[in-house]
């Protein structure tokens, strides 16, 4: 037979047209798309034996609970833990991927300096024992007192063990000075003790007992205390019958969940406290002891007898009739009243503080079940007699040499607050934290501590808990070369600067020493992470016990309860009438200005506290906003001409800064409302710090809080 | 695999809005869990890949009188007239009809972005650039869901790798199903408002089932008969008329 060449075209073509309705292409589809999933750009995924753990995250001092299930001994996924006995068992978004921050591109892996200051600043790579000389010649130049100023130590996360060591450090130096920053107590707390005399106690929140919480400006869902603790109390609210009252001049997520929310004038919370007390006193609310166990009760009557709701309503913005049910309502049970501080806005101002603690001792919340109860301090800690010194209290250019702490705090303050701090000259600065940061830009010497997860950390008591506890977070990564202990750092400094060494020469050892106190306390138990049992410390055989009950995982609970046996109890503190007499008429801002007000979300103020896949909430979509936008209400932008998505230039006395603006009904009109937040995934330079934004237009007043700025805006 | 296969299962969830705070866990959750890359720096809310994405709905009113609801938006798992399913040229998305899941098969995709013209809840999201995470975080991927290429759609599908777990741990404890504690997508698991309930809609008993028969339970544009599995709970009207609107050019 022979075949012609039409035939064995046919034969082809047919052939040809025939695959097409076979699984060839399918097949050939298929294999080509699975050999792109597995080219060089697609990653291989972990192998190997999958494990749990129960351990802590630190990213916070909330410490949720934490249970990560791991791929070959590293961690793939972080979930909370419902069961966990803090009621701490849920993460917030920034602690779900927590375990990616140690492969931040920004994480520093060796020491660094730079050569010179400002912006011709170069980062340069430096071995750490030329640190470590520098740093000790500058100590003994201080001790020999041939040069002014002092040495300090900032403390972002007081209350730990380490905090003991820094404090004992600061002991051996000359002028040494321990310092906290701002909102790193819970402010209302802080203000109660201020007031009164708690002898060696802690006031806290009885929350789980207390029918109504009256909160200005706490972000209770969003970062306060602990979140998951506050969002299952406000989810169970039908079952507890709490109240949540918000005033807060803008719609926060707070706000929304509240059962009233009362969108004070941002500036005016004072007058609208004052007036609560005034509804109060007119009202005879308060209990009648309250007169006599006020030292200054008559000069308060007297105060907020100039704060008749009415009158008061056209000062903050809320109605006569709001104030009074308000008033009514934390007066009708025990209740809590709580200022708030936004990890970027700061605390308030002390005068408004104090107005709104005092209503605390106003309805007899002080040592009322449900109200502020007491606790025992953690055994040993702050167990020192260095003071703690408020950073804005430091007087102003007295720092030589400052020794930073990076650990989170989960807020962030001015630079500039720092900076007014330090001799003239800029001092000299050792940053001891993972990531180049904001932060890292007032340096000289930038020290990598470990990351998250990467070595076993205190979680100490969150604030305001009305139980005293302890716990650690667990290392489930391991440490990058080059990576070092501040707590060996400073006892390196110490030996080589001819200071008597520190008994505590590591961080474990620091915890380890916290573990053996509790023990030696006899106080408390300690829950099992793995079955949640529950072991008296008293019953234990020996000090091994607790510290491996910790190592699993573990958390301490002390048992101990403190009555409220107060001597001295004031109102109103050093704070005088005078403070509050600007609140007793509206104030009408210049024209053209704007009230500037810093906002940022705990752990999410600055790029490299956040993990990169943080961009679905901060970039991918509109839940929320980047650092570097300023929100403003509709009615705002169009009285100053402007469009949703405009670029404009925002001004101060501290200087100039551009930003993109959007359009947000939730702000109160009148009020810009500047995100000091991350930019997971910036494109800054890893070599340079990136600037401070927004946060830098604020102006820290002399009482060290920047919560408003008169500012003026305009397009760029 | 195939006895839970017999049962035939629905999976779906009801989303409380009235308890959602917006605070985002279940997104970040989700991207975890699912190995979905953090995003390129060029990348917006239109062109980012997020397979839940929560957005933030307003009643249009003043500062004063302004209420807020924040609504978790994934894949609703449509039951009926699956629009994706139908416009696909290459049957990447397919229903199961064994969990009720609708899935997407990455390997088949083309990339034609039909599915994503079709989805009425916008809840597909095409893969822009190469996955890419910052280096060492590889090893801190979910091995038991792939990383997806460049080029192709995605979207979120109840945490399928969670649903094998599941499986094999019923298979090794010789069930005929699953437990309804072991399979929980992350997002569930993240809530810290407990706002997400997830289960068998099949199982007339099972709490989901209970919550999407509850009054004000809705779905969002049921007109246009999709079936969604995905329903959402708020006693507040105004939200509820807002997922009924069909929104207009």
């Amino acid at each position: 037979m022979k075949i012609t060449r039409r035939e064995l075209l046919t034969f082809a073509g047919g052939s040809l047209l025939g695959a097409l309705f076979t699984p060839i292409p399918w097949k050939l589809l298929d294999d080509s798309s699975i050999w792109t999933q597995n080219w060089s750009l697609i990653p291989g995924l972990p192998r190997g034996p999958e494990t749990f753990t129960a351990t802590r995250c630190a990213l916070c001092p909330a410490g949720c609970a934490v249970r990560a299930r791991r791929i070959d001994g590293q961690p793939v996924t972080l979930a909370g833990i419902p069961t966990d006995p803090f009621k701490n068992g849920a993460l917030c978004p920034m602690g779900i991927a927590g375990h990616h921050l140690a492969f931040h591109p920004l994480r520093l892996r060796q020491p660094f300096a730079f050569t010179g200051k400002g912006p011709d600043a170069t980062l340069v790579p430096v071995g750490l024992d030329e640190i470590v000389s520098e740093v000790a010649r500058t100590i003994q130049d201080l001790s020999a007192a041939s040069m002014p100023g002092s040495i300090a130590i900032l403390d972002q996360r007081p209350g730990r063990a380490v905090s003991g060591m820094y404090r004992e450090f600061m002991g051996m130096c000359p002028q040494g000075t321990y310092i906290v920053p701002p909102g790193a107590e819970e402010p209302t707390l802080a203000t109660l003790q201020r007031l009164c005399d708690f002898n060696e106690a802690l006031p806290c929140f009885d929350l789980e007992n207390t029918g109504v919480i009256l909160s200005f400006g706490s972000d209770l869902l969003d970062g306060w205390s602990s979140p998951s603790h506050t969002a299952g109390l406000i989810r169970n609210r039908n079952q507890n019958g709490l109240n949540l009252i918000q005033a807060e001049g803008v719609k926060s997520r707070t706000a929304h969940q509240a059962n009233t929310w009362l969108p004070v004038i941002p500036g005016t919370e004072a007058a609208l406290a004052l007036s609560i007390g005034h509804v109060i006193i007119r009202d005879g609310l308060h209990p009648r002891e309250i007169e006599k166990g006020l030292s200054d009760f008559q000069t308060y009557k007297n105060l907020v007898a100039g704060f008749p709701p009415d009158a008061t309503a056209a000062v903050t913005g809320i109605a006569a009739q709001a104030i009074t049910t308000t008033a009514h309502a934390i007066a009708s049970g025990p209740s809590v009243v709580i200022a708030g501080c936004n990890p970027a806005g700061g605390p308030f101002d002390h005068a408004t503080e104090t107005a709104i603690a005092g209503l605390n001792l106003l309805v007899g919340n002080v040592g009322r079940k449900g109200g502020i109860t007491l606790r025992a301090r953690t055994p040993s800690a702050e167990a020192s007699t260095v003071p703690a010194v408020a950073l804005a209290n430091v007087p102003d250019h007295s720092i030589r040499l400052l020794f930073v702490d990076g650990a989170e705090s989960g807020n962030i303050f001015p630079a500039s607050l720092l900076r007014r701090k330090l001799t003239p000259d800029g001092g000299t600065v050792v940053l001891m934290s993972p990531y180049l940061s904001p932060r890292s830009a007032g340096a000289d010497y930038l020290i990598p501590s470990p990351a998250a997860y990467e070595s076993m950390e205190e979680i100490s008591t969150r604030s305001g808990a009305s139980r005293s506890s302890f716990a650690l977070s667990l290392p489930l990564l391991s440490q990058p070369e080059g990576t070092v202990d501040p707590v060996a750092f400073l006892a390196k400094v110490a030996e080589q600067a001819g200071l008597p060494v520190p008994g505590l020469t590591s961080s474990e050892a620091c915890l380890k020493q916290r573990a053996h106190d509790i023990w030696a306390s006899k106080r408390g138990s300690l829950t099992a992470a793995a079955d949640s049992a529950v072991t008296p410390v008293q019953g234990m055989s020996g000090e091994e016990d607790l510290w491996k009950g910790l190592s699993e995982g573990g958390c301490w609970i002390d048992g101990e309860e403190q009555r409220a046996s107060t001597t001295r109890r004031s109102i109103l503190g050093s704070i005088t009438p005078g403070h509050f007499q600007p609140l007793t008429a509206p104030v009408k801002p210049a024209p053209g200005t704007l009230k500037l007000m810093a906002f940022g979300w705990r752990n999410a103020t600055m790029t490299a506290s956040v993990a990169p896949v943080l961009s679905k909430i901060f970039q991918e979509s509109h839940l929320r906003s980047l650092g570097g936008k300023v929100h403003l209400n509709p009615s705002t932008i169009a009285a100053h001409a402007l469009v949703d998505g405009a670029r404009v230039s925002i001004s101060t006395q501290s200087g100039t800064v551009t930003a993109d603006v959007v359009a947000d009904p939730a702000i109160i009109p009148g009020v810009i409302h500047a995100i000091v937040g991350p930019s997971p995934n910036n494109a800054a330079p890893t070599d340079q710090p990136e600037a401070e934004g927004l946060l830098g237009l604020c102006v820290v007043g002399a009482d060290g809080t920047w919560r408003i700025t008169e500012a003026t805006i305009a397009r760029a | 695999m195939e006895q839970t296969a017999q049962s035939k299962s629905q999976y779906g969830m009801v989303i409380d809005l009235d308890r959602c705070t917006g605070c985002g866990a279940c997104m970040v959750a989700c991207a975890v869990e699912n190995n979905v890359a953090p995003a390129e720096q060029k990348a917006t809310d239109r062109t980012g890949n997020t397979w839940l994405r929560v957005y933030t709905v307003t009643n249009g009113e003043e500062f004063r009188d302004l209420d807020t609801v924040f609504v978790p938006m994934g894949c609703q798992q449509c039951g009926t007239h699956t629009p994706c399913v139908s416009v696909c040229p290459q049957n990447a998305v397919e229903v199961d009809h064994a969990t009720g899941i609708v899935a997407q098969i990455p390997q088949r995709c083309l990339g034609c972005r039909y599915c994503m013209a079709a989805c009425p809840y916008h809840a597909r999201y095409f893969n822009w650039w190469d996955p890419q995470w910052p280096k060492g975080t590889e090893s801190l991927l979910n091995p038991d869901v792939a990383p997806r290429m460049r080029g192709v759609v995605e979207k979120c599908n109840f945490c399928h790798g969670r649903l094998h777990t599941a499986r094999t741990k019923a298979a090794a404890e010789g069930k005929k199903g699953i437990e309804p504690g072991d399979y929980i997508p992350a997002c569930v698991e993240s809530c810290p408002s407990q706002a997400i309930v997830f289960g068998d809609l099949a199982d007339e008993s099972s709490t989901v089932a209970q919550l999407s028969r509850s009054s004000d339970t809705f779905q969002f544009l049921p007109g246009l008969g999709t079936a969604p599995k995905v329903s959402y709970h708020s006693a507040r009207e105004w939200v509820r008329k807002m997922a009924a609107r069909v929104p207009t050019a």
